[in-house]
Formats: C-alpha cells, sequence, structure tokens
C-alpha cells in the first residue's frame, strides 16, 4: 500500500508539474525568418525592401506600372493596343478582355481581377515601406533615394487606378482591419491627383541623376521620374480639357516642363545610325539595350533565367494591324493619303508601302522582307503576308493581312512555337515619348513654336527621313476636319499614333482625347477582292463593304460576338467597379452609366 | 539513368550506422534471448528426432464450443510438424495414436480461433474452441489503455488484421474503405504514391483536417506502414472516446496497433503478384479522317479549318487504302501523317505490375515475445516502356519484443524502418497527366517516319539521323520515355522504448519514448530531349520545354519526439463495483528542416549531378519546430456490469499560439446501461446476448493550423527573385501579413447516442450510433475591402453543426459441417450546415447560414432550342452568353423576370439560379459478405454511397463534346442536330472558345448522379488439407485469388469515374487489379 501511495504521489506530482509546465519548451520563434523588429537597420536592408517593390511592379499583372513583358502570360504591353483601333487578333484568342474592352461588351463582374481594382498589396508595401525607411540607420540623404522610389511607385499606381476609375480611394498609410479608411466613400478625383503629382515631385527632387549602373536595366533615376511625370501630367490636363474641369493647363505645362528638362538636360538622344529604313525599329529587335541612348528604362531577360511568351504568343495570336492604322501614315510629301498624289492605294499589300513614311514598312511586313526578318523561314516558302486558314507552305499567318514586326526578331524566340521561352526586352520608356509628349502638352497649351517641333517631332522624323512638320504649313486631312481639333493638333496626334505603335498608348490616348467614337470603327484588314481571295487561297476570314471608300476589306471581327464594337460615351471613358468590391464597401458608388 | 537505389547513398553515414547497428543488435538479441528463455533453436527438426527417438502416446478428447459448450464435429487436429492428424467424429471425439509425448497439438475449424496446445505427456486433451467472432470479451484498444468491448461507452468502431489480409491493396487506406461506418476513406488517385484520404463522421470545418492517426501510439503516416504488420484498427470516433487526445483528436483518432508475438515459434511468408489497369470509359474516334471531317465541322461555328481539303483527300487516300506508300506525303516541304495515331495504345501498357512479399517471424514465451517482420511492395505505373515507367518500392522493418525481467517490471524495445522509393519520369511543364495523354488527336504523327526519300528522291542519307525521333506534336511523349527522372526517397526510422511498471495488483504504470528520424532525399533532372518538326524546309532540332536543362536536389531531415506517461488503478475489490483510474501525462517536439539547391544547364545529359553544371545556381532551405504538451484523465466506474460511466478530459498546450491563450481544457462524459444484465431481462438470457445504450457528450479542441506553426507572429517574406535588374537573382524582403493576437482554439462538441446488440449466441451484431457535431469558433478567413491589400487574418467567426449517424449489422450462421457464412453491412450518412457565418451580402457562392456543405448551385435546363424562333420567343439568355440558336441549350426562367440570369449571385436574388444538387457523400455502405465451405473461403466487399456531382467546365476537361483534342464516338451520336433532336447534348460547338461554355452553365441537365457500388473486393482463398501440408513441415498453406475493383454500378454518365470525380487533372485512373497470392507459415 505504501508503494500505491509513493507511485500515486508521483502520478500526481507529475501532474502538478505540468500546471508549471508552461515554460519555454512552449516558445517556439520562427527560426527562418525576420521581423519588422529585426529588419530596418542598413541601406542594404532598404535595397531588399525596394527589390521586391520592383519585382512586383515588373510581374504583378495587377500593377501595371513597369509593365513590361510578365512571364507566361498575354499581359504584354505589346497586346495593351488590342484595346484599340490599332491591331487586332484572328479568331483562335477571341474571349479575352482585350476584345471585349474593345467592342464594348464589358460589363461589372464580381471578381476584382476582371477589371483591374487591385494591387493594394502593393500599395501596401509602398505605404509600410515609407512608414519604416526613418528607423534605418542612415544619413537622410540616403533614406530620401528610397523614399524616392516608394513615392515614384504610389503615383503610378495611383494614375493607373485614376486613369481607369475616376475618383479612387487615397490610402498612405499601413491599413488594419479597425482602419476607417476602409469603409470611406472614394476619394475626389483633383485631391487624388495633387497626392500623385507630390509623390512624382517628391521624387524628382530626392532620385539621383544615375545610380551607378550604366544604363544596364537598374533603378528608377531622375530622368524615369520625369518621364513618367510628362506623361502622367499629359494625361490628367487633356482629360480635364476635353471632359471638362479645371486647371488644365497647370497640368498641362507640368508635362510640358518635366519633359523639357528631360529633353534638354538629360543624357538621352535618339537612336540613330543614319538608316532611315532601319533605325526606327531596330532597337526595338535587340536583347541587350544597354547603353542605348534612347532607351531610358527597360526590363531585360535572359535565357533559363528570366523569360517571357511575348513573341510565341505574339506570333501565335495571329494579331495584325488595322486598316485604319496603316492608312494614318502619311506619304513621304508630308501629306496624309487623302491628299496626297504619291497614294498608290491599296490594291495590292506592295502597293500600300509605296511612297510612304518610312516608319510603316519597319512596322508592317511588306512581302519582300519577309526573308530579311526570318518570319519567312526560306526562299522555298509562299512569301506573306499569310492570311488565318491558309494551310500548307508558309509562315505564321495573320488576321488582317498586316502583319506586325515591328518588335519580331526570331532569335530572341529561342524556341518557336514554346511558351516562355522569349528573352524579348521591353522598352519602358524611351526619349521619342518626351518628345511626343512635350510638342503635345504645348500645342494643347496654345504655345508650340516652330523650335520646339524642330526639337522634337522634326527629330523623329529626321530619323526616319520624313519631311518637317512646318507650323505654318500643317496639311489639312479632310477625314479628321470634323473631330473639333485643329490640324495642328491632328498631326501631332498622328505622329503620336505612328512613332508609338504597339507600345500601349492608344487606348489611353483615344479616352483622354474623348474620342471613344472612334473605337466603333469595326477592325478592317487588307482589301478582299478577287484578286486577294486567289492569292490567298484558303484564308479563312470574313470580309465587310468599307462604308467610306464602298470597297471590300477584311472585317476582322465579323461573325463573332465582337462584330459591332460600341462605345457609350456616358459610361465607357471608365471602367466598372467590380460587385464584390461594391458589396464589401457601398460608399464606394459604382461609376455613372454601369450602375 | 540513375538508378533509384542510389538513392540509399544519399542517407547520412551516421544514421545507415545507426539502422544498420540496431538492427543487427537486436537481431542478435533475440537469438540469444530465445535460447535463454528456452525457445527451441530449431523446433521442427528437434520434433522429427523426438518421434524417432521418444516415447509414443495414445491421445483422445472431445472438442467443444467455448461459448454453447456444444461439442465439435469436424474439426481438424494436427500434430505439428508431423503427418499425423485427425477430425472429430459426430459426437466431437478424436483419438491419435503413436504421437510423441512432447509433441504440439494444432487445433483447427474454420470461424475458430486456433489453438497449439503442447502435449506434455497427457494422453485426454479436452478442448474448447473460441468463436473468431467479435465477442464480448474481445478487448478494444482505446486511448492510452485498452477496454472489455462489454464495457465501451464511447463511439469506436474496429477492424482487425482479417480485413487487411489476401487483399492487393497497395497501402492501408485502400483496405479500410467502406469497412468501419462513418470512417470515409477518399483515394483520389490510382497511383500507388497518393494516399489515402481519411474523414471521420464527415465534414468537420470548413478548414479541413484530418484525423490524427497513431500507431502503437506514435503519430505515422497510415499508408506508409505494412498492412500485413497490423493487428488491429480502431476509430474514435466520439469526443468521449478520443477526449485523451484533446486538442488533435477534433477529427477523429485512428489507432493502429501492430502484431506481437504469439505462443511458440511463427514464421511465416507470403507473396503475392497482381496486375493493374486503369478503368477507362473512354470511345475515341480513332480513324484521321473521320476525325478531321468532324473537327472541321466543329471549327466552323468560330470561323477556322483544322485541316484543308488536300488534306483531307489525302486522310482520305490512306481511309481508303492503308498502304505505308500513303502513310506520309511531303507538300512544299510539309512533312504529313496520313495515319491513325493511337495514344493510347502507345503511351499506356495494358497491364501494371505489382508485387508484394513479406516475412515474418514470432514468438513467446512467458517470460518473453517478439515479432519480426519484413515487407517488400513494388509497383510499376502505366507507361507502356519498360524503362521509363514509374517504378515504385516500398521497404518495411518491423521489430518488437516485450521482455518481462521480473514480476512488476517489463520493457519493450521496437523500431519501425519504413522505406519509399520512387523513380518517375521528369515533371516538365504542361502537364503529364494520363488525361492529356489520351486525349490526343489521332492525327497527330509521333516519331520521324523512315521514307525511301523526303524531299527529292536520293536524299534519305541526309534524313537518316532523324529517323525516330520524337515530333513536337508527340506532346508528352518524349518527355515521359526520353526525359531525365523525378527521384525520391524517404526514410522513417522510429525508435521507441517503452517499460511497464506493475508494482502491485491493480496498478499499472506505463512509459514509452519514441524518437523519429526522417529523412526524405528527392532529386528532379531536367535533362534535353532534342525533337524535331515536320515543316523540312525549315528543320530544326526543338528543345520545346526540356530546355534549359537543370538539376535540382533537395534534402528534407525531420526529427520528432513523443514521450507518453500513464498509470492506471483499477480497484474490483467491492463486489459489484469497479473502479478504474487513469493519469497520463503526454510531450512532444518536432523539428523540420531542408536544403534545396537547383544548378541550371548539365554539361551533358547522362551526368546528372549538381557538378555538372555550368549555369546559375539557386539554394533555398528552411527550419520550423513546434511543441506540445497534455496531461489527461479517464475515470471509468461500473456497477454491477449494468451501470457504466466514463469521464475523460486533457489539458493541452501548444507552441501554435501565445503564451496566455495557448492552454485549453477539453472535457467529456459517457454513461451506458446494460439493459440486458437486469434481472426483468433474465427470461431474455437465450437469445439476447448484449443490448447496452450509451449516450456521451465532450468538447475538443482543434488547432487547425496545417504547417503554419507561427500563426500568431509577424514575419517578413525574403528571397531571391529572378533577374529583377541586371543580371542574376537579386535578393528581396517583403512586407508581413496581418496576423491576430487574439487567435484561439476552435472547439468541436459532440453529443452521441448508441445501441449495442448481440442476438442469437452472437450470431448477429448490431451498434447503431447517431449524433450531432457542433464546431465552434471555426476560424474563418475575414473579407474586408481590397484596398486593405493584404489577406485579413483568420477570425475564429464561424460555426457549423454535423448531423449524422450510423450502424453495423453482423450475422454469422454455419450450415451443416462444412459451410459457413457470414455479412457484414456498415452503413453511415451525415450532413452539415453553417450555422455562423459572416456574409453580409449573401453570395451564395461562399459560406452563408443555413448553408448545406456540397450544395450546388445552377440552373434549370428548359430544354434545347429546336429553332431559331424559339430562340426569340423565349426569355433573353443574354447574360450568360451570346450568339443563340437552334441547338444551344433553353433555360428556364424561375424568377419571371422575362430575362435568364445570374442574378446578382446573392440568396435574395439568385436570378434563375437555384440548389439543384449536392455533392456531399450520403449514405455510404459497404456490404461484406463471406462464404466458407470447407477449406475454401469466398469473401467480397461492396463499397457504394450516394451524391451529385456537376463536372468541371474547365479547359480540356474531359466530359464535355469538343473541349479536348480527342473525340468521343458518344459526343457525335449524343450531340444535338437536325436528325437527332432529343439528343442529350446541344449542337457541335467548339468549347474552347469562351464563349461556348454558355451552354454548359451549372444546370440541372448535365448534373451527374454519382452514386455507385463498386465491388471493392474479391477473395477466393483455400487452405491445403493438414494432411499434406504436414508433410512438408508446414503449419498452414493458403492459395488466394483476389480482385480489386472488379466491378462497379452507377448511372454517372462515361467517361467520368464516380469514385473518382473531385480532382481536377485526372492524372493516374482509378485501377482493376487482379492478383495471385500465397501464404505458408511453419
Amino acid at each position: 500500500m505504501k508503494k500505491i501511495k509513493v507511485e500515486l504521489g508521483f502520478l500526481f506530482f507529475a501532474i502538478f508539474l505540468f500546471y508549471s509546465c508552461n515554460d519555454e519548451y512552449l516558445e517556439r520563434y520562427p527560426l527562418d525568418r525576420i521581423s519588422m523588429e529585426t529588419f530596418w537597420n542598413s541601406e542594404n536592408d532598404l535595397i531588399a525592401y525596394n527589390n521586391n517593390l520592383y519585382y512586383m511592379a515588373f510581374n504583378d499583372v495587377n500593377v501595371p506600372i513597369l509593365k513590361g513583358n510578365p512571364s507566361g502570360s498575354s499581359h504584354s504591353i505589346w497586346y495593351l493596343d488590342l484595346f484599340s483601333d490599332n491591331i487586332a487578333v484572328g479568331s483562335s484568342r477571341l474571349g479575352t478582355s482585350y476584345e471585349i474592352v474593345r467592342a464594348g461588351k464589358h460589363f461589372p463582374t464580381t471578381s476584382p481581377r476582371d477589371w483591374g481594382y487591385e494591387g493594394w498589396n502593393f500599395l501596401r508595401a509602398v505605404n509600410i515601406g515609407l512608414e519604416n525607411y526613418d528607423k534605418a540607420d542612415v544619413v537622410q540623404a540616403v533614406i530620401d533615394k528610397y523614399a524616392a522610389e516608394a513615392r515614384l511607385f504610389r503615383g503610378l499606381f495611383y494614375a493607373d487606378k485614376v486613369s481607369r476609375f475616376g475618383n479612387v480611394p487615397w490610402v498612405d498609410k499601413e491599413l488594419n482591419v479597425d482602419s476607417e479608411e476602409l469603409y470611406l466613400p472614394r476619394s475626389p478625383r483633383e485631391e487624388v491627383m495633387n497626392n500623385v503629382l507630390a509623390d512624382l515631385t517628391f521624387a524628382i527632387e530626392k532620385l539621383p541623376d544615375d545610380w551607378g549602373d550604366g544604363n544596364a536595366p537598374g533603378r528608377v533615376n531622375r530622368w524615369a521620374a520625369l518621364l513618367f511625370k510628362s506623361r502622367i501630367c499629359l494625361f490628367e490636363g487633356t482629360w480635364l480639357k476635353y471632359h471638362g474641369g479645371t486647371n488644365a493647363g497647370t497640368w498641362l505645362q507640368e508635362s510640358a516642363d518635366a519633359a523639357r528638362e528631360l529633353i534638354e538636360e538629360g543624357p538621352y538622344s535618339l537612336y540613330s545610325k543614319g538608316d532611315t529604313l532601319r533605325d526606327y525599329n531596330a532597337y526595338h529587335r535587340v536583347l541587350d539595350l544597354t547603353g542605348n541612348p534612347e532607351v531610358i528604362y527597360w526590363e531585360k531577360f535572359e535565357y533559363g533565367i528570366k523569360m517571357n511568351s511575348t513573341m510565341g504568343y505574339w506570333m501565335e495570336h495571329r494579331g495584325g494591324a488595322t486598316k485604319s492604322m496603316v492608312e494614318d501614315y502619311l506619304c513621304i510629301d508630308g501629306l496624309p493619303i487623302s491628299i496626297s498624289p504619291l497614294y498608290q492605294g491599296d490594291a495590292k499589300i506592295e502597293d500600300v508601302f509605296v511612297n510612304r513614311d518610312p516608319r510603316l514598312r519597319q512596322t508592317i511586313l511588306h512581302p519582300d522582307d519577309g526573308l530579311y526578318y526570318m518570319i519567312q523561314y526560306n526562299e522555298n516558302i509562299i512569301p506573306g503576308p499569310w492570311i488565318d486558314g491558309m494551310t500548307g507552305n508558309i509562315g505564321p499567318a495573320c488576321g488582317s493581312g498586316y502583319h506586325v514586326v515591328k518588335i519580331y526578331e526570331r532569335t530572341m524566340h529561342i524556341q518557336h512555337g514554346q511558351n516562355n521561352t522569349s528573352t524579348t526586352p521591353s522598352i519602358l520608356l524611351r526619349l521619342g515619348e518626351a518628345m511626343l509628349n512635350f510638342a503635345e502638352a504645348k500645342a494643347e497649351l496654345g504655345t508650340l513654336t516652330q523650335a520646339d517641333l524642330d526639337n522634337t517631332i522634326n527629330k523623329l522624323r529626321d530619323r526616319v527621313g520624313m519631311p518637317h512638320m512646318d507650323i505654318s504649313n500643317i496639311p489639312v486631312d479632310p477625314r479628321y476636319t470634323g473631330e473639333g481639333v485643329s490640324p495642328l493638333i491632328v498631326e501631332i496626334r498622328r505622329e503620336r499614333r505612328i512613332e508609338l505603335f504597339m507600345e500601349g498608348f492608344r487606348y489611353d490616348d483615344l479616352r483622354r482625347w474623348k474620342q471613344g467614337k472612334k473605337l466603333e470603327i469595326p477592325s478592317m484588314g487588307i482589301l478582299w477582292d478577287a484578286a486577294a481571295i486567289a492569292r490567298y487561297p484558303k484564308a479563312a476570314v470574313k470580309s465587310s463593304v468599307d462604308p467610306v471608300s464602298g470597297k471590300t476589306y477584311i472585317d476582322i471581327y465579323k461573325g463573332t460576338d465582337y462584330e459591332n464594337p460600341v462605345f457609350d460615351e456616358t459610361k465607357h471613358y471608365l471602367w466598372p467597379l467590380p460587385l464584390d468590391v461594391l458589396s464589401q464597401n457601398p460608399e464606394l458608388g459604382q461609376n455613372p452609366g454601369w450602375q | 539513368m540513375k538508378k533509384k537505389h542510389d538513392l540509399w547513398a544519399y542517407v547520412p553515414p551516421s544514421l545507415k550506422e545507426l539502422i544498420m547497428i540496431t538492427g543487427i543488435t537486436f537481431l542478435i538479441t533475440m537469438v540469444c534471448k530465445s535460447n535463454v528463455l528456452g525457445i527451441p533453436a530449431s523446433s521442427g527438426e528437434h520434433v522429427n528426432k523426438a518421434v524417432i527417438e521418444s516415447q509414443q502416446l495414445n491421445v483422445s478428447g472431445t472438442i467443444t464450443d467455448a461459448s454453447t459448450r456444444e461439442t465439435m464435429t469436424g474439426v481438424n487436429i494436427q500434430v505439428k510438424g508431423a503427418v499425423i492428424g485427425a477430425i472429430t467424429d459426430a459426437q466431437g471425439r478424436y483419438s491419435l495414436t503413436g504421437v510423441d509425448r512432447n509433441a504440439v497439438l494444432v487445433f483447427s475449424f474454420i470461424g475458430y480461433i486456433t489453438q497449439e496446445v503442447p502435449l506434455n505427456g497427457r494422453v485426454t486433451l479436452n478442448i474448447s474452441l473460441t468463436p473468431e467472432t467479435v465477442g464480448l470479451e474481445e478487448v478494444v484498444v482505446i486511448g492510452y489503455g485498452t477496454v472489455k468491448k462489454a464495457n465501451l461507452t464511447g463511439s469506436v468502431g474496429v477492424a482487425n488484421s482479417k480485413r487487411l489480409e489476401n487483399r492487393p491493396i497497395a497501402s492501408t487506406g485502400h483496405a479500410l474503405q467502406g469497412v468501419i461506418p462513418n470512417l470515409n476513406i477518399s483515394i483520389r488517385s490510382g497511383d500507388p504514391k497518393t494516399r489515402a484520404e481519411l474523414n471521420v463522421r464527415g465534414f468537420e470545418s470548413i478548414n479541413g483536417g484530418d484525423p490524427l492517426v497513431l500507431v502503437d501510439g506514435v503519430p505515422m503516416t497510415l499508408d506508409m506502414i505494412n498492412p500485413s504488420d497490423i493487428a488491429s484498427i480502431n476509430v474514435l470516433k466520439d469526443a468521449s472516446s478520443a477526449a485523451v487526445y484533446g486538442a488533435r483528436a477534433a477529427f477523429g483518432v485512428i489507432l493502429v496497433e501492430t502484431k506481437k508475438g504469439r505462443e511458440g515459434l511463427n514464421i511465416s511468408f507470403s507473396a503475392e503478384t497482381s496486375l493493374s489497369k486503369p478503368i477507362m470509359y473512354l470511345d475515341l474516334i480513332s480513324d484521321s479522317y473521320e476525325y478531321s471531317v468532324l473537327r472541321n465541322a466543329v471549327y466552323e461555328d468560330v470561323g477556322r479549318v483544322y485541316l484543308s481539303e488536300e488534306r483531307l483527300a489525302l486522310l482520305k487516300r490512306y481511309h481508303d487504302d492503308p498502304t505505308p506508300e500513303n502513310l506520309w506525303t511531303v507538300v512544299d516541304g510539309q512533312l504529313y501523317y496520313n495515319g491513325n495515331t493511337d495514344f493510347i495504345d502507345y503511351m499506356i501498357t495494358d497491364f501494371a505490375p505489382q508485387q508484394k512479399y513479406d516475412m515474418n517471424i514470432s514468438g513467446a514465451t512467458e517470460k518473453a515475445s517478439y515479432y519480426v517482420s519484413f515487407g517488400y511492395l513494388n509497383k510499376k505505373g502505366y507507361l507502356n516502356n519498360k524503362e521509363a515507367n514509374l517504378d515504385y518500392d516500398r521497404f518495411n522493418v518491423l521489430m518488437k519484443a516485450d521482455f518481462k525481467l521480473t514480476k512488476w517490471l517489463s520493457i519493450d524495445p521496437k523500431i519501425a524502418l519504413n522505406t519509399e522509393f520512387n523513380d518517375e519520369p521528369h515533371f516538365y511543364v504542361g502537364d503529364r497527366a494520363l488525361n492529356t495523354i489520351v486525349r490526343l488527336p489521332p492525327t497527330d504523327p509521333i516519331t520521324f517516319p523512315d521514307l525511301p526519300y523526303y524531299l527529292e528522291p536520293g536524299d534519305r542519307d541526309q534524313w537518316k539521323q532523324y529517323i525516330g525521333m520524337y515530333f513536337t506534336g508527340a506532346r508528352n511523349a518524349p518527355f515521359a520515355f526520353k526525359g531525365g527522372r523525378d527521384l525520391y526517397g524517404t526514410y522513417d526510422l522510429w525508435l521507441t522504448q517503452g517499460a511497464t511498471l506493475t508494482p502491485v495488483k491493480g496498478l499499472r504504470i506505463r512509459s514509452d519514448f519514441s524518437y523519429q528520424v526522417y529523412t526524405r532525399m528527392s532529386e528532379a533532372q531536367q535533362t534535353e530531349i532534342p525533337m524535331v518538326g515536320s515543316n523540312l524546309l525549315d528543320f530544326q532540332i526543338i528543345y520545346a520545354q526540356s530546355k534549359p536543362t537543370y538539376i535540382q536536389n533537395r534534402s528534407d531531415y525531420n526529427r520528432y519526439y513523443v514521450f507518453n506517461t500513464y498509470g492506471e488503478y483499477t480497484l474490483d475489490k467491492f463486489s459489484g463495483h469497479y473502479f478504474k483510474v487513469m493519469v497520463g501525462f503526454n510531450q512532444e517536439w518536432g523539428r523540420n528542416q531542408y536544403i534545396q539547391a537547383r544548378a541550371n544547364d548539365l554539361a551533358t545529359s547522362n551526368i546528372r549531378d549538381l557538378n555538372a553544371t555550368t549555369g546559375d545556381q539557386l539554394t533555398a532551405g528552411g527550419k520550423s519546430h513546434l511543441s506540445l504538451r497534455g496531461a489527461f484523465y479517464r475515470l471509468n466506474y461500473i456497477f454491477q456490469d449494468k451501470y457504466l460511466l466514463e469521464a475523460n478530459g486533457r489539458y493541452d498546450l501548444t507552441s501554435r499560439f501565445p503564451k496566455e491563450s495557448r492552454m485549453g481544457f477539453f472535457p467529456s462524459i459517457s454513461v451506458a446501461w446494460r439493459i440486458s444484465k437486469e434481472s426483468f431481462m433474465k427470461s431474455t438470457n437465450e437469445w439476447l446476448n448484449n443490448l447496452m445504450i450509451r449516450a456521451s457528450y465532450g468538447t475538443l479542441g482543434n488547432q487547425l493550423l496545417g504547417s503554419n506553426y507561427y500563426p500568431y507572429i509577424s514575419t517578413m517574406g525574403m528571397g531571391l527573385r529572378p533577374f529583377i535588374f541586371d543580371t542574376g537573382y537579386i535578393p528581396y524582403v517583403s512586407p508581413p501579413g496581418l496576423v491576430s493576437s487574439e487567435l484561439t482554439w476552435e472547439t468541436v462538441t459532440t453529443k452521441n447516442l448508441g445501441l449495442d446488440l448481440l442476438l442469437f449466441n452472437q450470431q448477429l451484431e448490431f451498434t447503431a450510433d447517431i449524433y450531432r457535431r457542433e464546431t465552434k469558433d471555426m476560424l474563418m478567413n475575414q473579407s474586408y475591402p481590397v484596398i486593405l491589400g493584404t489577406d485579413a487574418p483568420d477570425a475564429n467567426a464561424a460555426d457549423l453543426a454535423t448531423k449524422g449517424w450510423e450502424l453495423s449489422i453482423t450475422w454469422r450462421d454455419k450450415i451443416g459441417t462444412n459451410w459457413g457464412y457470414s455479412i457484414n453491412l456498415a452503413l453511415s450518412d451525415n450532413q452539415s450546415e453553417i450555422t455562423k457565418y459572416k456574409n453580409p451580402t449573401g453570395a451564395y457562392n461562399d459560406y452563408y447560414v443555413g448553408k448545406k456543405i456540397g450544395e450546388i448551385w445552377g440552373y434549370e435546363t428548359y430544354g434545347i432550342f429546336q429553332s431559331d424562333d424559339e430562340v426569340a420567343e423565349a426569355p433573353s439568355q443574354a447574360a450568360i452568353g451570346s450568339g443563340w440558336e437552334a441547338g444551344d441549350v433553353r433555360y428556364k426562367n424561375l424568377n419571371n423576370d422575362d430575362v435568364i440570369s445570374p442574378g446578382s449571385n446573392t440568396l435574395d436574388d439568385p436570378g434563375d439560379r437555384k440548389i439543384i444538387g449536392n455533392t456531399s457523400a450520403r449514405y455510404s455502405f459497404g456490404i461484406n459478405p463471406e462464404i466458407t465451405y470447407k477449406n475454401w473461403s469466398l469473401n467480397l466487399f461492396f463499397q457504394g454511397l450516394f451524391r451529385d456531382y456537376y463536372p468541371s467546365t474547365g479547359s480540356h476537361r474531359d466530359f464535355w463534346p469538343f473541349n479536348t483534342d480527342g473525340f468521343e464516338h458518344w459526343w457525335v451520336e449524343e450531340s444535338w442536330s437536325e436528325d437527332n433532336k432529343d439528343a442529350y447534348f446541344p449542337k457541335p460547338r467548339f468549347m474552347r472558345v469562351t464563349s461556348n461554355a454558355k451552354n454548359f452553365t451549372t444546370q440541372t441537365r448535365f448534373l451527374q448522379n454519382a452514386s455507385y457500388i463498386r465491388l471493392k473486393n474479391l477473395t477466393l482463398n483455400y487452405n491445403l488439407p493438414q494432411g499434406l501440408i504436414g508433410r512438408l513441415g508446414l503449419s498452414t498453406a493458403q492459395v488466394y485469388v483476389a480482385g480489386f475493383n472488379v466491378w462497379e454500378y452507377s448511372k454517372i454518365h462515361k467517361p467520368l469515374d464516380p469514385e473518382y470525380i473531385f480532382t481536377t487533372d485526372q492524372e493516374y485512373f482509378m485501377q482493376r487489379t487482379y492478383a495471385i497470392g500465397i501464404k505458408v507459415a511453419f
């Protein structure tokens, strides 16, 4: 019996021990993670933290502020023109958001994914950075450099949101589940854009001219921030001017000033080797842009480490330029095709290129250029373009007949037909855009001079051997006289469309110019007469009569859901907020026309 | 190619030595001990000698049934190791002559436990045999202890080793399906590596969760252990029986006990070989011409052409005249294949073999027992290529012993080693799914042909080098057959030392300590695979996704320990009063770590090692740890065997919560009334062996956090990102997420009411339980406005209630002396409903209060539009899609608003949708009849359930017509056309165009009845007659043939398998398996 007592005593002792056992044995902290308390010490910490912001900005399709060629998706900048009247795809990829928006068939859905009302994790990362950079044990000037990066990114983030949704909630601190900001109404556009301007101004003030990386793709510098600023301010200035609003002039002036500073003080110049027939697209088709004088910021890829699908997808999408796009190129006399005596018509595709701005043939495939671009594998192959549905010994097919070659470089497309094996770099910022921004802002302000033109647009024209734009002798294109803007502005916009084709500007440009109605014109391709049908056997395309010329052209979206595009001016300039977002915070309110 | 067994080379030398030394020491100890303890070194030899030399006896006796006391006819009596034997007569008597005085007699009869009795010089030996049935006296393993079945007050499901024997199953999980009511097992794939998914009593939490599996008291993976080593499996289903496991028992507990040594020296060996074949209900159009004509017609819908007229003409030429000359054509430099590729035949073997070998040696004396077993399983995959096929091996070693050192102390060491090796084709990119392999167009060629000439006569020499190379169009084939390998080897070693103290009568103290070392070495080899295209004018070698090449090694090294100690004191002195007290303590600790290294650009495909690379390198690693501590108790009180009371409880502490909220207490109580023992029931004792009602109530905790070891600590992400800037990889740190400081346990409260019945001399056994389980404070993903910018921390904010019942009925009988049969039915059902959830918008695709788990929302189908006029007259369906015309699906207008729409996807405004079905399994059943005749036995096992299913409409899913590149005959036969207006499917449309999915949005027409009954097992077993095997020196010998998944019946539309519908990629189909096996014992 005594033994029992001992044993039981031992057991109860064990239980007693147990109560006092909530000890260090049960304290298990992470072994392979760092925390906010142990971070934020050195400049290296700031660098590592901001590296993540760059990564998200490059790769997160929801944060399209440094949108390059994210791997394995069709979200590259080269697709953005699909929203517009510049390009269209054949039937194989129908149903993506591009065609839906192009046709005005979008509607509010539940998921924030669908129309881009997301990426708030990026904003949170920026705000957390801005609240903590100060903790690092480094001088203020160093902290400011990284804060400037973060504020630039925040400005870009909000400019994108405002462009799409108008008013958006402004958040400049880390939120928690009990933050009242979660349930506030949207902030007025004006307030948000003023904050954006402040962020951009801070960035331009604090970012270095040069991070010492030799223009290899590195961190954004002050010049990059200036170009972003001119882009954003031009958007806001023209938006206010054409959609109604105050202070348009201030924004336009900010845009012009930023662009001028970059053009005049920056270390950049247009890429030109003196070959007017090659220079325009030559640098869009090289792997390494290090040291390129025109490129201000770009994204680099390398086989085996970071690759994209851009080339493969683009070829397979059978995308092609539209008739409207091709017809906007001037003739070599500097006149639009509507009035130039040099225009040879479009009876066959070769005619289209005769006497035209050399940029056309560096953008669209001429039948004689297939071998040069290696898009036509060898001389035994029927020369392009190759139209959807054609079979046999042909190159990659295209929907419109105007096969885009501006960025095509076969050697960067490491494995043909294989996804995610391309190394096409993305040019995110180049001087050419700054020149166009400057000219447009000044023209909108009414202060454009011949010297301004000579310093900008005429330099772009010199590169391709086109005659100068003469402010005292602007041609009047009868096709655009009804648009309510001066022939000068028509020509500057035309120049922008031509020069920046497929670089992702057109849809935003049409919206800020309040020219959404242009999207109601169906996307046509090459002339589709008996000769064409005979020339492109088995082509499976549909055609329509062009109401202006009375001739028949390929009608790319005919027979699909996107056949008759609409653009409702009362709602389509802004995108709808997702329904889930609205139900989480009804105070936000839906955009006009989308209720 | 690196052979899989080389992975043994990766085992750290120290560990290897440890395994070897422990193993050898153990074996030596066994041998020495057996001599010391008086076990004959070789009993067979010993007996043979004895027959010749020793005095011989005449033995006789009577055999009776231990439960009925009636004499038994036909009982087999065998002298162990000799050719002498006898059978009892009609009066149950037997006699033997010339038996050695030291011989051992073996008494066996079908349905009864075989007994071995040493003669020890006796001439009369009367024996009573105990039926093998689950008697009331049977001991059932419960948490930290055992209990007589009669005294079980909680809900416990029991399966003995018989359920696992003679079945061609790769792992234990497969064998348990349908055996224990409400132990729900889903097997999601036919891949031998796939673990069975276990669930006890249905949907438990919106966060999912698995039952706790304990093998001899320590947490192990059920599918890693050798089924042959299992003695019993007990499932603790209600809170009362599981309470001693506290915070980890919320999803039920599965207790597995391994076998122990039996008296004498027992050596047994078994071998089984089986063949498996994927169960596929495909009926593909295999003729290229027929296929292409059809595909062109479908493509017309979207304005595309699959093959041109010229190509069709070529296909037709071969179709009409299948000569080799017509098989290939070169047109404009393009190499065209005009034949019919059968990818299934090319890629998939008819039968995948599996082999299983088991050997065990066991024995026991009064002082010691031991059990040593070795098991080996090898299974091959489905690929029709010996070199490339998946090859899976499992080795199991189990060594157990129990030494009674003194009257009051015994110790029991145990070593368990479970290893797995797998060698399969490297997973490149895209998929390796069987689903894709079998759904390729018959028009695609596989390898570069051998032709007399290619572009022009005489150029064969130039092309010869490419003959036999794969075309890129051959999809998975080159990757599976010619690529690198994915390999892994796991070593799961458990070392246990237990000790039992019985210092005084009634007191038992038990302690054990187990230490686990788990290592896993894996390797992925991405080697290059040269392939070719079919354009001879632009001919090039294409590597596709096989480049860039790389090698990746990962090694995991985990350690875990479990310490249990408990004491129980039984007081049975006072008549009618029985007390038992148990208190105990449990502590567990685990630490995981891994290192991973990858290097790009293998110098050559033949050498696959990190050292033989030239490209970028990337390394990663991580470690984590956790600890648990618990104290528990159980009190039993039984009065006059009639009134039973049990109280359980456990305090738990976990490192996963902050100090303040770390402790949880989980009590339970259960009572039972054994009515059959009451005096007023005396008159029924003749036929009513047992009648008991049980009730229990208790609460368990759940710390459901998966691998999230530190849910309350905020940490920042870090690592390397590829090439953000100029080159290579750069480091990054990402912001921390939000964490909650208020996390606490989910609690699961169960009420259980049970009934046990045993009738007619234990011939009919009936057990039923009904329960209600409430899960409170489930961790819930809280939805906040998106501008929060991160996931909100989970909060304990949702409740769930599950109602269910289960029953098990067994009937056993004998007909005459030769025939016996039994049948068991297990049936269960449960249904869960959300009782609290924050869903302010009432979105029905989220959880909401009142939602039954598994609900399917969809449209009601009105029919198929038979004309365009009908389309015009019907309510607009524009909200679902555009371009409606004759042959498309017409939906029913449920809310009378003139349009068919999804409304706002909320409960208040569901548009024209409603609940059309439920995917939760209902009325799961298992039926297990067994028939015996003399030495023969036939065992069948049917399993099934009832549920609905709506096939996924994602791309390449195999149910929907024209959704993949392989076309099924029935897609054509059952699709709408002017001539087939009653068709099941709408008119053929090319599904991969998003807008064409409009016809297949979730609706009643295509809702599948996924109920099924499947013959899971069929075993025909023959015991060789004792007379024959005795001469061979064997004590038993069996031969059996068996089948697994032999037959099924379901109303589900082909090609779906009703049991296997929840995986999105059908990587590995369910398999039918046929096996033959032998089992001998000495």
